[in-house]
């Protein structure tokens, strides 16, 4: 009878069962040896060290604007009569971290009819009273556009009257019944 | 069969019947030469000593922040510096990565670490810029070989870029207000 060597046995069929060598057996030697000469290596070959710079904190400040106006104010010249003036206030408050830069703009101007324009009839002058009052602008209520408030530091506050008045110089019979409104927008910037 | 294992003991005995003696003989030959028959020369190198390299580095702020900024507003910069010394007796490469990233939003939304940069500058001559872009994206930065007893100082800039004056109380860089960030730097030394 033929003895029949496993199918993956190397060696001759003729030796003795112990001179043949498996080809599973060897080849899990051999990864045992690689996986040893890899750890070898790579393992304890290079030294590490290291440090650390731990809680590098950043923060942004808050910068707010408070209006007792709620940011804006609404200058509305309706039913005033020639001779006669409306006054309004507004205070600012710089609510922030930081000082800024604040400024307040026209955002709105509305006529009724537009034409003729009551806003250029009307006059409107601007005043910081805070302390004594100090006129920072005065002209046509249709020409305001914008004006600098300057710089408030943190928590500083400043009081502002809005003061629109019809000229008698100004007043036609055209005018009557007409009406004005203006919006007018708070801005700060920090420096 | 059989007569195969019988063919293989006959081998094996004559083969011990040789051998044996052969060993004795040898075995009691080499007792007689290092008895003292012989005069003797020695000498010794003792204390070959063998020690592993050491790799270390110090930090001068290891463990703590290397800069900070409470209260930033766009356009802020904050600056700080840290020297890493290679102490040991090796060389070593370096690098710098981040960790623990955390974002506190404001009230607006906006994260902090979407915005901030972070310029590291080795202060070697001439400069090297290491990393220059966001904070939250420095990866792993290589910070060069130093030879042992070498040191280096990095300069950490912060920046909260100014993106303009926003459109609303909330967008642009109003939706950073009140956000805070913090983050780690570790430095890693390989030889």
């Amino acid at each position: 009878m033929t003895r029949r060597s496993w199918p993956f046995a190397l060696g001759g069929t003729g030796k003795p069962a112990a001179c043949r060598l498996s080809v599973v057996p060897f080849l899990a030697c051999l990864a045992v040896l690689l996986l040893a000469s890899t750890m070898t290596t790579t393992s304890g070959a290079t030294f590490v060290g290291s440090s650390r710079n731990r809680s590098n904190l950043f923060a942004a400040g808050d910068f707010r604007l408070q209006s007792s106006s709620d940011g804006g104010f609404v200058i509305s010249a309706a039913g005033l009569r020639p001779g006669q003036s409306a006054t309004g206030t507004a205070t600012l408050t710089c609510q922030s971290d930081f000082a800024g830069t604040f400024s307040m703009t026209r955002t709105g101007l509305t006529d009724t009819p537009s034409s003729p324009s009551l806003s250029a009839a009307l006059t409107l002058k601007i005043e910081d009273i805070t302390g004594t009052a100090q006129t920072l602008w005065s002209g046509s209520m249709g020409a305001f556009v914008s004006l600098a408030l300057g710089r408030f530091d943190s928590g500083q506050a400043r009081t502002y009257r809005f003061t629109v008045t019809f000229p008698l110089s100004s007043a036609v019979p055209a005018l009557q019944g007409t009406a004005s409104n203006m919006q007018i927008r708070f801005v700060g910037v920090t420096e | 069969m059989r007569r195969y294992q019988k063919l293989v003991r006959r081998k094996w005995r004559f083969r011990l019947a040789i051998g044996l003696p052969i060993v004795i003989l040898v075995i009691l030959a080499s007792a007689v030469l290092s008895s003292g028959a012989v005069f003797t020369s020695k000498s010794a190198n003792p204390s070959n000593i063998f020690t592993a390299g050491n790799l270390h580095h110090t930090n001068s702020k290891d463990g703590a922040a290397i800069l900070t900024a409470a209260k930033m507003k766009p356009g802020d910069t904050v600056q700080g510096t840290v020297t890493i010394a290679n102490d040991g007796d090796l060389a070593g490469t370096f690098s710098l990565s981040t960790s623990n990233l955390s974002d506190t939003a404001g009230a607006n939304g906006g994260k902090l670490s979407d915005v901030l940069k972070v310029k590291i500058v080795d202060q070697a001559t001439p400069a090297v810029t290491i990393y220059d872009g966001l904070i939250k994206s420095v990866g792993t930065a290589a910070a060069g070989t130093f030879a042992a007893g070498a040191s280096h100082t990095y300069q950490f800039t912060v920046t909260f870029p100014d993106a303009g004056t926003p459109g609303t109380a909330t967008t642009g860089d109003n939706a950073y207000k009140n956000s805070s960030m913090s983050i780690e730097f570790d430095w890693t030394q390989v030889q």
